[in-house]
């Protein structure tokens, strides 16, 4: 029988989104809520990626870092999977912050 | 004679282009497009609310969005009164959504299949970018100006 991976709603008729598994309601709840999340990555992630001065960047990426995991703690408040997509985005924007703060800390 | 690079040394991170939504509108892709030409990149990577890859936007895709309805029915050219019309209604056409113009990420390389094979895919489908996948996961993308450097320096046997 059909059952809602987040609610647990379940019925012979429950219609389930295939690729999430969430009935049609937390569906639309996490469409919502992960918009907001995936406006603010990439908004941050370009004006990462036109910044120059490397405080700026280190700024942008910590950005792009912290929307990222509010990003995955919704999904594991869905019980989802994240995206690879998502996890490597938030390990490069990392790596690329500590590398634009090692720059900073040594013009400093 | 066989390519000397791998596919897998082709392949750009997907944090190397613009990224967008697929809810943001055409004036915003551009902004984005033009950032990406200054990179020399030529695309837009469009994803979904769990953060996705769902499709990528190109120049041409926009061309298309700000093309008037009435010029998109012209198969031998467009009549020379079209320049004047071309603000008309612009606003509009600026924001409406991506989603309605990009390309859908519907095909897929594997990393470890041949440049040749990706050549193929990406003039059957008629695309400048393809996703390169490791089983479930996407490595990044793979650009039709790499593969052509590739495959004209081995046939040239440069």
């Amino acid at each position: 029988m059909p059952q809602c991976r987040k609610c647990g709603k379940k019925g012979l008729f429950l219609k389930i989104e295939e690729v999430t598994g969430l009935c049609l309601s937390c569906n639309e709840r996490f469409a919502q809520e992960g918009k907001v999340f995936t406006e603010r990555i990439t908004t941050a992630k370009n004006e990462a990626s036109i910044a120059k001065d490397p405080k700026d960047i280190a700024k942008f990426c910590q950005l792009v870092e912290n929307y990222g995991n509010e990003l995955l703690a919704l999904h594991q408040s869905y019980n989802l999977h994240p995206s690879q997509e998502l996890l490597d985005l938030i390990a490069s924007y990392k790596k690329m912050r500590v590398s634009a703060e090692r720059e900073f800390m040594t013009e400093a | 004679m066989e390519a000397k690079k791998k596919l897998k040394d082709l392949i750009i991170p997907l944090s190397e282009y613009p990224h967008m939504p697929y809810w943001g509108t055409l004036r915003e892709a551009i902004v984005q497009l033009n950032v990406a030409y200054e990179s020399s990149h030529h695309a837009v990577l469009v994803f979904d609310e769990a953060y996705k890859l769902v499709g990528m936007l190109f120049q041409k895709d926009i061309l298309k969005g700000l093309e008037p309805k009435f010029a998109q029915h012209y198969e031998d050219g467009v009549p020379i009164f079209w320049d004047s019309l071309l603000k008309t209604g612009s606003e509009k056409r600026l924001g409406r959504q991506v989603k309605e113009f990009m390309s859908k990420a519907r095909f897929t390389i594997g990393v470890d299949d041949s440049i040749l094979k990706a050549s193929h895919i990406m003039l059957e489908e008629e695309t400048h970018l393809l996703p390169v996948m490791e089983g479930d996961k996407l490595m990044g993308v793979l650009r039709m100006s790499d593969l052509f450097h590739e495959i004209t320096r081995v046939v040239l046997d440069l």
